[in-house]
Parts: C-alpha cells; structure tokens; sequence
C-alpha cells in the first residue's frame, strides 16, 4: 500500500470513529446550552435575546464567542438538530487529523512517522470523545497545532498566524496564557531559524494580542472575579493559606520559634503547590490509562491514548533524549503550565491541547520499535479501542449524571403539556435542566429573553410556561381553576406528600434504571 | 573490588551517621503513640517468647491473625528476637525496623557501587537515602517492608558481584539466600522479588557466562528455600483472607464500574467483569506515579491539603530529572539504566493490585530506587557545577545545600511537630493512656468496659484494643491466651474483667461498680446526667476530647 493509500486509510478511519453512534455522547447541559446558543445565533440572537453578543454565559464561567458561532454555523446548515450541534465539531476534529499530518511531514521525513503520528491523533479515544459533541478544546486544540504548522513553514504567512492567534484568542481564556510562550518558545527555540525580526515580530504580535484580551475582560462587569474563580484559583482557594497557618500555629504551640515556622511554612507553598498541579496534570494516568476521573470527556476506562500505546510513548521519549532532540518533549510542560494556576482541579481542556504533541511523541517511539512488537501493540490497541467503542452501555450508566439521554423524554413531555398549563420541574432532576429543555424541545427562544448584557454564572429558570423549582420554592395545593403539572425529584416528592391528596402518575428512570422524575398530574402549585 | 579511598569512606561515614541520627533521635518518643500495629505485633512478639504461641494460642504461626489483618510473620519473630535481648520497652517494636532502616543506607551504597562504578554516585544514592522522608518515616514506624528492601539490595548487589567474578560462587549462594529471605519478610516481596530476579537476569543475561549446569544447584536451592513460603500461601486460609481484602476489587469506585458492566449476557458480562478490573487497576498502578503523590502528599502526614509531604523531597524533583536525561543520554542507556527503570516500573505493582488509591507502605522500594536515581542526578549536577568558574560554583552549591537544609528541615518540622496533632488519631491515640488508666482503676472495678469507636471528625473503631490493653497492663501471655474470649454483646471480646465492645447506655448506665471507657460517638456528654461520674478525660494529642471514663 502506497503511502496516500495508508494516509487515506488512516483518515477514513478517523471519519468513521467521529461518525460511529452518532447520538454518542449525549450531551452535558454546558454542550446543549452551547448547541442551542448556536440555533438562536443562526436566527441572530443568542439564549437570552441579545444580538450577536462576544461574551456568552455558561454555568461555571463566562463563554468565550468562537465555538458558539461554529454551532451557529452548523444551525444554519441543519437547522435545530443533532447534525447542526455535532457536524461542525466533528469536521474540527478531522481537519485537526489532517493537520497532524502536515505538521508530521515537518517533523520527519519518516513515512510511517506520518502515518502513526496522524494514526495515534486519529484513534485518541478523547480526541474521538470532544469531536463529537461542542466544546471549546477540540477547537483550540486543532488552532493551535495550525499555528504551530505555520510558525515552522519555511515561509511564513504572516496574516494567517495573526488570524490564527485571534481565533485562539476568541476560543478559550486559557489560551490567552498559552499562546504568548507558545510563539516564543517556537520561534526562540524550536525552530531557531528566524531572522531575529522575524521571531521578535511574531512574539509582540501574541503578547500584544494575548495582553489585550485580559485587559479588554477585566473590563468586565465580573470578569477579574471569573479570572480569580476560574483561572487563578490557586490564588483563591483557601485550603493552602488555612493550612501554612494551623502548621504555624502547631509549631508554636510545641515551642518552635515564630521565625522558624515563618522561613519553612509560608507562601512558596502556592508555588510547590501550582508546580507539582502542573506536573500532575501531565503525569502517565491521564494520557495512558485514566483522562478524567469524571469521564466526562473521555471513555471512563481510557485515558487519551490506548493503555499500550505507553510503551512507544517511552521509547518515544527516550529517543527524542538520545538524539538531543527534545525540544518537542517540551511542549505538553509548556501548554499545561496554566493548569498550574487551576488548583485544586485538573484541566482536561488544556491537558487536551497537548494530545498532537504526544501523539508525536508516541509515533516516534513506534518508529524505533521492531516489527513483531508493533504489531502486538497495534492489535492491543485496536481490541481496546473496539471493547470501549462496542460496549457503551458501562460508559452511558458511569456518566448518568452530567449526560444524562435519559432527559429527553421527560423534558419533551414537560414541553408537550406546556400547551395545556403551568408546568413545574425541579431543578435538581438533572443539572441546568433549562439547557436540556431548550436544547431537546422546539421551544420558543423567545420565552426565555432576558435584559442581561453580562450573564456570568446565569441560571434561567423561568420558560413561558416551564418553571423550574427550587429548593428554596414553597409548596402548596393548588385552587380551583389552577391546572399545573409537576415533573418532581426525589428532593421534592418528600416536600409535597404533606400536601394533599397528591398522586404520582407516572416515573421516569434514569440510565442506571434508577427513578429519577415522578410526575404529578394535579395538585401541586408553588407560592 | 573497589577500594574507597579514606576521604570517601569517611564521606560515607558521615552519611550514615546523618542516617543513624534521624532515625534514632527521640525514636521512643516519636511517632508518640504505639500504633495498632506495633502493639499488636509487640504482644504477640512477646507471647511467643513466652509460650511459642501467639495472643490466640497458635502455636509458632506462619500467619498471625492480630487483628483480623493476617500479618506476616517476620516483623513478629524477628521482635521476639529482640525481646529475648533486650527485655520488654514500648521501643523494642521499633528495633527490627529502625535496624533494617539504617542497613538499607550502606545497601543502597553497594548495590549503586555495583551498578554504576561510581563512588560519587553511591555516595549522592545513600545521602538521599539517608535523608528522605520515605525512609526515615517508614524506618521508625516498625515497618517490616525495610527488611525485604535491604534483602533484596543486597541479594541484588552479590548477584552483581558475582558477575563481575564469576569463580567466586559464594556470591551467587548468598544471592539466593538473601533474595529467598527478603520474600519472607512481606506479602508483596513475595511476588515482586522473583520479579525482579527475573527482570536482572534477562538484562544481564550476556553476563551469566557460565552453563546451565553451573546454575541449576543455586536455582534449586532457591527453589527449596520457598517451598515452605509456597505452602504458607497456599495453605494458610489466614493469607488467602489477608489477599482477598486487601485485594482491588474492594474498592468502592470499581465496584460501582463492575455494576456498570453487567449485562444480560453472561460471556459479554464476564468479558467486562475482567477488563473493568484490568482498566481500574492498571489506572491505579499508574496513579502511583503522580508528582503530587511523590512530592507532596504522599505520606500523608497533616490534613492540610498541599502543605503535607510526600515520600521524596520536593528537591528530588529536578534531580530525578536531570537523573532520566543522564541515564538516556550520557550512559548510552545501558544495563544499569535498564535494571533501575525496570525496577521502579515492578515496584508499583503491589499497589496497583491494592484496594487502596495510594499505598505508600506497599511500594517503598520504588522511593528506595527513586533515591538511587535522585543520586545518578545529583551526580550528574555535580559534574556539571564542577565545570563553572569557583565563584558560580560556591554560590550554586550554598543555594542548593541551603534549599536542600531548608527541604529537609520541613520534612522534620512536620514529622515531629504537625504529624502528632494532625494524625495522632490514626496512631489509635490515646489508647496508651487509656490503657494505663484502666490498670491503675483495675483494683476499684469488680468489671471495665472500653468501647473503642472513636475519632475527630467521624467515629471510627479502634481496633487491638485488647492487645493496648494486655500489653500496658503486662498481662502474662499464657494468661491472657486463656482468658480471651468473644463475648455475647456486639463487638465484644472479654478477658479478665475487660470487656470490649460497643456501650448502649440506655441499660449499660445501670451496672454498678463498673467503670466504663467511652468516646462522646457513643455516649454524648449531655446523656451523662451526674457529670460527676466523669472521671477521666482523655484527649488527643491536639487536645480534642477522646474518652472519658465514667464511674458507675
């Protein structure tokens, strides 16, 4: 088989697995909300009425534009469905395969180098996991390799990595902290062979763009408080200042000097901290055997590459050491540093950055193995890919929680009998249930306009005639004349048996066969 | 041979003198309490000097049951051992393993001899060996996982020497011998020994020159050695118990996966079982390797999050580093450089097979190893620092040896000052005093109840209460073997007038003369209603309320 043969071979496979089940995953309500922002914004507003706004809301943090207008492109093309909220995703994905490719052919002359490196990106169970459902990584992920493809062409087009950084830029704020040391450490030292202006133009350009997106943000009505929460939480969390103090504290209570506790336990401990966050953010388990604990972007037993796959990422490594060509080893460090800022919690959308560069890592560590040993590892490979991808069933049961399908029914029946009255539904039945209405129903955008210029955090609870109960709502029985219907959680179903003569109709189970909604016909109204 | 020239040998000297001193300072004194395991096995160490059977009435056991944790016998034995010569302390628990502790130093200087050929880096292997916290916490906590390490060095370090002159056959015994040793001294030595014999000899396999004759008589000596150890396992139910509850399917996470993967096929359903299994633990074994875990947390020693420590040093960190880059580029990555990653890579099986997240007790050989490496890193360093003009030289050296002091001086600060406040809990403080209290009211009670639920934060049960208090009472063993016996009531064990077991105070209030031991999770303060009853506090050691003991 040729070479364009192989490469094609690799590419449809990589299409196939980005197609294969393709109501797999089901959607988090952070990718319904960004699916459904993308349907209003294709009709020229975003969720809460505002037209074409740069600064979207999310339950966990601001929304940066650019992957709510890539779903916006795809709602053009397909309307309100599941082709418009995965289609563009799972293009992203493959060109990022194809990319792999031609940066391949930069890095090696090698042919099998190009057909393993874009083989390992095409077969990355996490990379499959993000190209099938909208996010932000799988974009800045497949930018950033595009810049770093442009930044080692031998003739540089200038207006395309400027454009590249503003997309970057657009797409997530961490890589605002990436991009700057990004471009310096390519152009300084990996590459290195730049004329200086060249190199010092480029580093300004992205330091300049980079400096203006913070400053633009802290303007901001709460955006210095979503850089301390989400970005710079290492700062902010209390763990580590409350513990140098009770250490303090112990140590003078048996008698140790206040100066002795001041020069051992003191703020380098944010540093110690950030440092070994950082490393662990990249250690062996996350890329070989368990991405997210949480499995929320990958399969719950994968990391971001097959388990065997391990063994040519050492070779890999050792290799790269031994020809003192290491400069690459560097660059899942150097894009998982603002990880380092994020502490306590991992960060799968900047550790997924480094997927490319590991992927190389690991093809270069096939290259040096014999034929016999590849093999094994391959065929390996391939059985626990096709364990994972045929028995779902594991996987749809462990993300019951933050994926839940089985909210489909019981949002679209709420919807049907809005026709008719009030309906009520509690708010812990699923997490941000109002993405899974808007997103599952053909609800009227409409409904749930808000006057909001800057929504950080924003719950919307009120949706014509879908209102979303609290636990902080009070209960009562319902008059004459008041025809509400009530899809209750567990949480819920407690609070209204005091009331009476209340009467569970029907229940709905959740993946794990669990009752997860009961509903109430009659009876149940809020104050 | 290697003949240390005066300077080095007096360099190493130091070393270990540094080593003895932080592994004997204070020993009786720090950790402050006995731990369960130490008391139990103490007690048991001591009713088999006397009467050959332990606390139960097994006679020379292979597996002590102690506390329903089936322990393996060498730590015991070898305790009994130390009973016979020094009489009974509170420290003669500690002896065996602060002895193998400071054994493992000049271990790891020949074995990293041996190696490498370098006496600098044996030097740089054995200081941070001597200084790490791994070492040093696991050195005085009556730890038996230092034996096998120091066996396995050893062994390790004759089969070496034995290579190099292959006539000398006592090297080869002595190998075997030791090596067979070390698998007796711990449950995971067992299966990561062979393992690691198996891995030496196909690495160094060009080197073993002689034929298959010369190798088969040590071979089969080997062999014999461990039949015994082979019955032990395969036999003893005590083991089989010990395997299947520490074992990973325990694990609450993987079995809420193994839930998962059911399905109404039977084959597919099997299929799942086995690759849920494999998936959780291959995770955990990797996990092991988590720079957090290594450098910051590991050893667990406070509750306060990242201001902890971790089995190495966080100064360890950019010398194991610089240590990977020598050993691939320098070295050419050769035989040693192979045998050393290797081992580090087996050494984190027992705890990928545990039910544990992170158990450092079952992979200190894999910090022992990362110690030998931080050497190869420090001695790369030094190389390097070596080239420098004298004035970048000394000011190198001053920064580091001041971030190393500084390292280290943490560690201790931790150790003996946060450590006992933070976790005196898990050391089952303060049953000593509780213990003592009830032998000094022994004479004032016609019965004492203790009911060991206690904690912090949340109830636990302490467990070997009966061994605390038959080892601080200095209960004669026979008599205690006698006594013992389960009781009626939930949780009880009985001997003498010491019943343990769970207080219901609704009916146990009424007893009279009594004098019942409890924690505030079982009896709250408020139903006690003559608080003048209260007759003893015992607290933690930061101070928090533990037990009271109430006079009826």
């Amino acid at each position: 088989m040729t070479l364009h043969k192989q490469i094609f071979a690799v590419v449809l496979l990589a299409l196939f697995l980005r197609v294969l089940d393709f109501s797999f995953p089901a959607f988090t309500a952070e990718e319904a909300s960004i699916a459904f922002r993308g349907y209003t914004l294709s009709k020229g507003v975003d969720e809460l009425g505002r037209s074409f706004p740069y600064l979207f809301n999310s339950q966990i943090d601001y929304r940066l534009p650019l992957t709510s207008y890539i779903s916006a492109l795809g709602a053009v093309f397909f309307g309100k469905s599941e082709m418009a909220a995965r289609i563009p995703f799972i293009i992203i994905g493959f060109v990022l395969v194809l990319l792999t490719y031609k940066v391949s052919t930069q890095l090696s002359k090698e042919k099998s180098f190009h057909i393993f490196s874009t083989f390992i990106v095409a077969i990355s169970p996490v990379l499959i996991f993000v190209s099938k459902v909208p996010n932000e990584p799988i974009v800045a992920t497949t930018l950033l390799l595009w810049l770093f493809y442009l930044l080692n062409k031998n003739k540089l087009n200038s207006i395309l990595i400027f454009l590249i950084i503003i997309l970057l830029i657009l797409t997530s704020k961490s890589s605002w902290f990436i991009v700057t040391p990004f471009v310096i450490y390519t152009v300084f030292i990996y590459r290195n062979t730049l004329n200086l202006r060249d190199k010092l133009k480029l580093s300004l350009i992205s330091l300049t763009f980079a400096s203006l997106a913070f400053v633009l943000f802290l303007q901001v009505p709460q955006g210095a408080r979503s850089l301390s929460e989400n970005n710079f939480s290492l700062f902010s969390d209390i763990t580590i200042k409350n513990g140098i103090n009770r250490i303090r504290g112990q140590g003078r209570e048996s008698g140790w000097p206040p100066i002795l506790g001041k020069i051992l336990v003191n703020k380098s401990h944010f540093f110690a901290a950030g440092s070994l966050h950082w490393l662990s953010n990249i250690q062996p388990a996350v890329f070989f055997s368990q991405f997210d604990e949480n499995a929320n972007l990958s399969f719950v037993s994968m990391g971001a590459f097959p388990k065997t796959t391990i063994i040519p990422a050492i070779i890999g490594i050792l290799f790269l050491i031994r020809i003192r060509s290491s400069k690459l080893l560097l660059y899942p460090f150097l894009i998982v540093l603002p990880s380092a800022l994020i502490y306590p919690k991992f960060s799968p959308e900047v550790v997924i950055l480094t997927l490319p560069f590991v992927a190389y890592i690991v093809a270069f560590g096939f290259l040096q193995m014999n034929g016999i040993f590849r093999s094994l590892i391959l065929t390996l490979l391939m059985l626990e890919l096709f364990s994972n991808f045929l028995f779902l069933s594991p996987q749809v049961k462990f993300t019951n929680d933050f994926r839940p399908e089985w909210i489909k029914p019981i949002v679209q029946e709420a919807f049907n009998l809005s026709d008719t009255g009030q309906v009520l539904i509690s708010d812990d039945i699923a997490q941000d249930i109002t993405s899974f209405i808007e997103w599952y129903t053909p609800f009227n955008p409409e409904d749930a306009f808000l006057d909001i210029p800057y929504p950080y955090k924003f719950r919307q609870t009120n949706l014509g005639k879908i209102k979303l109960v609290g636990a902080s709502d009070n209960f009562r029985s319902c008059g004459l004349g008041e025809n509400t219907k009530f899809f209750s959680s567990k949480r819920d179903l407690n609070r209204v048996k005091t009331l009476n003569s209340i009467q569970v109709t029907s229940t709905y189970l959740n993946s794990r066969e669990e009752v997860v909604a009961y509903f109430i016909e009659r009876g149940v109204c809020i104050n | 041979m290697y003949k240390l020239k005066n300077s080095k040998l007096l360099i190493f000297i130091i070393i270990l003198l540094i080593g003895i001193f932080f592994r004997l300072w204070k020993l009786p004194q720090y950790p402050v309490h006995l731990s369960h395991d130490e008391v139990s096995q103490a007690y048991d160490a001591i009713s088999i000097a006397q009467t050959g059977r332990d606390i139960y009435g097994n006679f020379l056991p292979t597996i002590f049951p102690s506390v329903n944790d089936f322990k393996s016998p060498f730590y015991t034995y070898a305790t009994s051992l130390v009973y016979f010569i020094i009489g009974n302390h509170e420290w003669m628990i500690r002896v065996v393993g602060v002895f193998f502790g400071i054994c493992i130093i000049p271990a790891v200087f020949w074995f990293t001899l041996k190696l490498t050929k370098q006496v600098n880096i044996a030097l740089f292997a054995s200081l941070f060996t001597a200084i790490s916290p791994s070492e040093i916490f696991f050195s005085r906590k009556s730890f038996e996982n230092g034996a096998g390490i120091f066996f396995l060095l050893v062994s390790l370090s004759c089969l070496l020497t034995y290579l190099e002159k292959q006539k000398q056959q006592r090297w080869l015994y002595s190998a075997v011998f030791l090596s067979a040793l070390g698998m007796y001294t711990y449950f995971s030595h067992a299966v990561i020994i062979p393992l690691m014999l198996a891995i030496f000899i196909l690495i160094f396999r060009k080197s073993f020159t002689q034929g298959f004759k010369k190798y088969f008589p040590p071979f089969l000596l080997w062999i014999l050695l461990l039949i015994p150890l082979i019955i032990i396992i395969m036999t003893n139910p005590g083991s089989r118990y010990r395997s299947q509850t520490v074992f990973i399917v325990q694990d609450s996470t993987l079995e809420r996966q193994l839930n998962y993967a059911e399905s109404e096929n039977s084959l597919i359903s099997q299929l799942l079982h086995f690759k849920t299994i494999g998936d959780f633990s291959f995770n955990r074994y990797l996990q092991q390797f988590d720079p957090v875990y290594l450098f910051g947390n590991g050893l667990d020693l406070t509750n306060q999050g990242p201001v902890n420590m971790g089995p190495l040093l966080l100064f360890q960190l950019p010398l194991l580093l610089i240590a990977a880059f020598y050993l691939i580029q320098r070295a050419g990555f050769t035989n040693f450089s192979k045998l050393l990653i290797f081992l580090v890579a087996l050494g984190g099986l027992p705890s990928g097979l545990t039910f544990e997240p992170h158990s450092p007790h079952r992979i200190v050989i894999v910090f022992t190893l990362l110690n030998i490496i931080t050497g190869i890193g420090a001695f790369s360093l030094w190389q390097k620092i070596n080239n420098l003009k004298v004035i970048h030289k000394i000011i190198l050296i001053f920064t580091l040896m001041v971030l190393l002091i500084l390292n280290l001086v943490y560690f201790l600060h931790i150790y003996f000052v946060n450590y006992p406040y933070e976790k005196s809990q898990y050391i089952h403080y303060p049953f000593k005093q509780v213990a003592r209290f009830a032998w000094s009211e022994y004479d004032n009670f016609e019965q004492i109840i203790f009911d060991p639920l206690f904690g912090e934060l949340a109830p636990v049960i302490g467990t070997a209460a009966h061994y605390y208090l038959a080892y601080y009472g200095q209960y004669p063993s026979l008599k205690f073997q006698e006594e013992y016996h389960l009781g009626t009531k939930p949780r009880e064990v009985i001997f003498d007038k010491f019943s343990i077991r769970q207080v219901y105070w609704p009916s146990d209030k009424n007893f009279k003369n009594t004098l019942i031991i409890v924690s505030p999770w079982s009896v709250p303060e408020a139903d006690i209603e003559d608080k003048s009853k209260i007759i003893k506090r015992f607290n933690f050691y930061d101070g928090k309320l533990a037990f009271y003991a109430i006079k009826l």
